[in-house]
Formats: structure tokens, C-alpha cells, sequence
């Protein structure tokens, strides 16, 4: 018998939320050549040597982190999902991990000279706990057997902790300090990835959600110890990598918070209840988060299916806020 | 007080089923014909979902308030359907959480649908 071949229909949809989550994708596209990270030289001389060094090398982490999702993570996990439009969308995420992982670089090549870019690279080649949590996420991409759908879903549960959790150690310090109003292009880039891992969180927490529920009660007992237990192992290595990275600037224990609360939004992605406390996060943090600047277009849109906000049209004054940090960081 | 609710990803669902409330989720055949406080996710770039869009056309009348879900990641977006429909329909916004909601905003919501019901109570007295 002949194998037969299947084209991809996208005529039919295979579920109720696989085309929202190709517009949203597509719709959020960007290129780090979009952002102008010229402009960050400027307050890029006003940090500390510290300062400095803590930004080069959480950019390093999270460089490794999206180059790991990006050859490795996505496209395995998208081998292994039967449905077409699913691998469709999977493979469009590889390709914006990708880019997240050549943007870093972009800030990189502005900021520094090519041998401080490459002590970097040295620095994430020996750091322990970088090697570590990547070495265990790699091992349960590569442990991915032929029509088994737990090591299916173990990947997938590894995959929303790689984007929903362990790259948030790493956000903290761009967003800090582009909350203060500095290197805000590079911030903008930090946010267009941020906003992109939260809708790869969503795709794959669903993908592993659907599995779950395809589970024995007893499978599903195993999948949950499976969970909480590697969280709580990635989390004791990201307290670990966040003391090295962070002491020296004394911004630990701000980190921790947000790491912790970072892995509560991860288990939510995957349907499972918050494991630690709530806390409030750095309100400097969750500014730079909100801060828009001009530097791109923060509401276009591309690809059909998906409208401009149309009920609230902005006003001068929404941007008041924006052009004083650009003002601020050009001078 | 009735709350009516949307969910496409699952996680207004969940927060939903945790809460002691006489709740519905949203259909094309829903229509209201009592008070009650929506609650829904934010889509797109800080949308309100087209379902929940179409619901509020038909069930504007006796909508009292609002709660939206969303993700902070999305900056000033951040449950932004919530804010578009309460400035739309003159009503409170009652609560914003993110994804499916932690213990604490369970809590903020049903005292914020309490303090709504109170005051529809007052206003039935005075008419
Ligand atoms: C396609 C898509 C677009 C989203 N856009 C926004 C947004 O603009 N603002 C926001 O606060 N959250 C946004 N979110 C996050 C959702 O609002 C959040 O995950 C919510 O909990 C989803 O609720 P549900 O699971 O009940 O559908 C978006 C999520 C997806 C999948």
C-alpha cells in the first residue's frame, strides 16, 4: 500500500482556536531590524560597569534559551503533532524564536565590541545553571518517542516553562531598567518577544492541555507529579542562576518574585493550579512593560482576520508619557 | 447576581468554576432577561472577543458591570476589553485578573459583585 500525502486545509479548521492563534501569531510579526537600537547608546553609557555586564549576560541566557526553542523545541514537538494546521503554527513559532534569538545579537553588535560580545558567549558556554536547565529540557525534546503521547507531553509542559517561566530571570533586568527610561529600543524588543512567547504559552499549554484530558486518571496523577517536580527542580536552578547574575546589583530578590510569579502563570498555561504565593512584582518592571514608545509600531497589524482596535481611537495625550522617555533617552 | 462569562482558551472557564456563583457561558442563544455582570477575556490587540461583541448588542439592557482576563505581557492592552466595554455600557469594571485568576482575585471579584447587587438593591427600593 501507498502512504498517502494530505495537504494542509485551512478550509477547515481543525478546532475552534487554531486560526485565532495563526492570526495572532502572524499578526505579531517583527523583525529586530524594525527597532532602532542606535538610540539606546546613549543611556547605554550612563550604566554602572556592573550594570553592563548583568544586561550582556542575561541577553546571553536568554540568546541560548530561543536558540534552543528554535532548533530544537518547537520543531520537535511540531514532528510529532499529528495535525497539520497545528505543525503549521509550531513552525511559524520556531521561526519567531529564531528572531528573538538574532535580535539579542542586534543589541549586542550596537552596545559592545566583538570581544566582549564573545566573552558573553564564553561566559553562557560555562555557566552552570544556562547549561543545566537546558541540558534538561533538550533531554525531554530528544526523549520524544514515535506515537507516545506522554513524552509528547512531557516536551510540551518543558516547552511552556522554557517560554512561560525560565526566560523571565532574564526579562527582568531590560524591562527594569527601560522602565527607568533606559534602553528603551532594546526594552521594545524585549516586549515584542514577551508578548510572543505568551501566545506560544497559550498554543502549546493547549496542545498539552488536550492531551491531558486524552489521559487515564492514573497517567494523569503521574503527569501532575511529573509537573510540580520539575518545576520545582528548574525553580531551585533559576534561584540559583538569579543569585550569580543579580547579587552584584542587588536586585535578587526582586528577580525571584517575578520568577516565582512567572511560574504560576505557566502552570495556568497547562491547567494546573498557581504553586507559589502570590506577591506583588516590581512595580518598575511591570512600567517598563507598559511603556510605549514610537520607536515601532506597537498596533499595527498584518495578515487578514484580525482588525485595528476600532472602539477607542488614541489621542495626542496618550502619547505624552512616550515621547518624553524617547526625549529622555536621545539626549 | 448572575454572572454570564466567555472563554475560548479555557482559562475564564477555570477561574469560573471556582467561584460559589449562579454563572452561564456565553452562546449565540443567550438572551438576559435579568441583571447580571460579564466577565471576559481580552483578544487580539486588547479586544473585546467578537462573540462577546454580539452578545452585549442583543443583552445590553440588563448588564451591570464587567471583569475582564488578560495577561500583563500585553502592556497597556492588559484587560483592555474589560475598560472598552465598561466605558461603552456605563458600567463598573468590576475586576481585571490574569489568565485564569489566583485566589486573590477570586476573592476581589465576588466582593466587587456584592457591592454591585447592593446597589441595584438600593436603586429597586427608590424607584
Ligand atoms: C490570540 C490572543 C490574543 C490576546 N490578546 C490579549 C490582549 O490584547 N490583552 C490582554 O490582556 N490579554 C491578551 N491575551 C491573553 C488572554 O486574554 C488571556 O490568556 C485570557 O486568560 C484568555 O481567556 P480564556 O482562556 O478564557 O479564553 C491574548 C491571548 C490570545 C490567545
Amino acid at each position: 500500500m501507498n502512504k498517502v500525502y494530505e495537504a494542509v486545509n485551512w478550509d477547515r479548521p481543525s478546532n475552534d482556536y487554531i486560526e485565532m492563534l495563526w492570526n495572532q501569531n502572524t499578526s505579531q510579526f517583527w523583525l529586530d531590524t524594525e527597532i532602532p537600537v542606535s538610540k539606546d547608546l546613549k543611556t547605554w553609557d550612563t550604566l554602572s560597569d556592573e550594570e553592563k555586564l548583568v544586561f550582556m549576560r542575561v541577553l546571553g541566557g536568554l540568546t541560548l534559551l530561543d536558540t534552543e526553542q528554535g532548533n530544537v523545541g518547537m520543531p520537535m514537538i511540531a514532528m510529532h503533532v499529528k495535525d497539520q494546521q497545528k505543525k503549521a503554527v509550531l513552525i511559524f513559532q520556531a521561526a519567531m524564536e529564531e528572531i528573538h534569538a538574532k535580535s539579542y545579537s542586534t543589541i549586542f553588535t550596537t552596545v559592545a565590541d566583538q570581544s566582549k560580545i564573545d566573552n558573553i558567549f564564553q561566559w553562557v558556554k560555562e555557566e552552570p545553571h544556562l547549561q543545566k536547565k537546558t541540558k534538561w529540557i533538550d533531554d525531554i525534546y530528544k526523549n520524544i518517542q514515535p506515537n507516545d503521547d506522554y513524552s509528547l507531553y512531557q516536551a510540551m509542559v518543558a516547552s511552556v516553562f522554557l517560554e512561560s517561566f525560565l526566560f523571565y530571570s532574564g526579562f527582568f533586568y531590560p524591562l527594569y531598567i527601560s522602565g527607568q527610561g533606559k534602553m528603551v529600543a532594546s526594552g521594545e524588543i524585549i516586549k515584542l518577544i514577551l508578548r510572543d512567547e505568551s501566545v506560544h504559552g497559550v498554543f502549546v499549554g493547549l496542545l498539552a492541555q488536550e492531551l491531558y484530558q486524552s489521559f487515564s486518571p492514573e497517567k494523569q496523577q503521574e503527569a501532575k507529579e511529573f509537573v510540580y517536580t520539575f518545576l520545582n527542580t528548574l525553580y531551585e536552578n533559576e534561584v540559583g542562576y538569579t543569585e550569580t547574575v543579580y547579587d552584584s546589583i542587588n536586585l535578587t530578590h526582586e528577580v525571584k518574585k517575578y520568577v516565582r510569579y512567572n511560574a504560576n502563570k505557566a502552570l495556568m498555561n497547562i491547567g494546573m493550579e498557581p504553586h507559589f504565593e502570590e506577591e506583588d512584582i516590581n512595580p518598575v518592571v511591570l512600567n517598563g512593560i507598559r511603556t510605549e514608545t514610537s520607536t515601532h509600531d506597537f498596533f499595527s497589524t498584518k495578515g487578514k482576520g484580525y482588525q485595528k482596535g476600532k472602539v477607542e481611537p488614541l489621542r495626542d495625550e496618550d502619547f505624552a508619557f512616550v515621547n518624553e522617555l524617547v526625549e529622555q533617552s536621545s539626549n | 447576581m448572575m454572572v454570564v462569562y466567555a472563554s475560548k482558551t479555557g482559562n475564564v472557564e477555570r477561574f469560573m468554576s471556582k467561584l460559589p456563583v449562579r454563572k452561564m457561558k456565553i452562546t449565540n442563544e443567550l438572551f438576559m432577561h435579568e441583571p447580571f455582570v460579564l466577565v471576559t477575556y481580552t483578544t487580539g490587540f486588547g479586544q473585546v472577543p467578537t462573540e462577546v461583541q454580539s452578545f452585549l448588542e442583543r443583552n445590553d439592557r440588563y448588564l451591570r458591570g464587567v471583569a475582564a482576563s488578560g495577561n500583563q505581557n500585553w502592556g497597556t492592552s492588559y484587560g483592555k476589553a474589560g475598560d472598552t466595554i465598561a466605558a461603552q455600557y456605563q458600567v463598573p469594571i468590576v475586576h481585571k485578573f490574569e489568565l485564569s485568576g489566583t485566589k486573590q482575585d477570586a476573592e476581589k471579584f465576588l466582593l466587587g459583585v456584592e457591592q454591585i447587587e447592593q446597589s441595584c438593591f438600593q436603586m429597586d427600593r427608590a424607584q
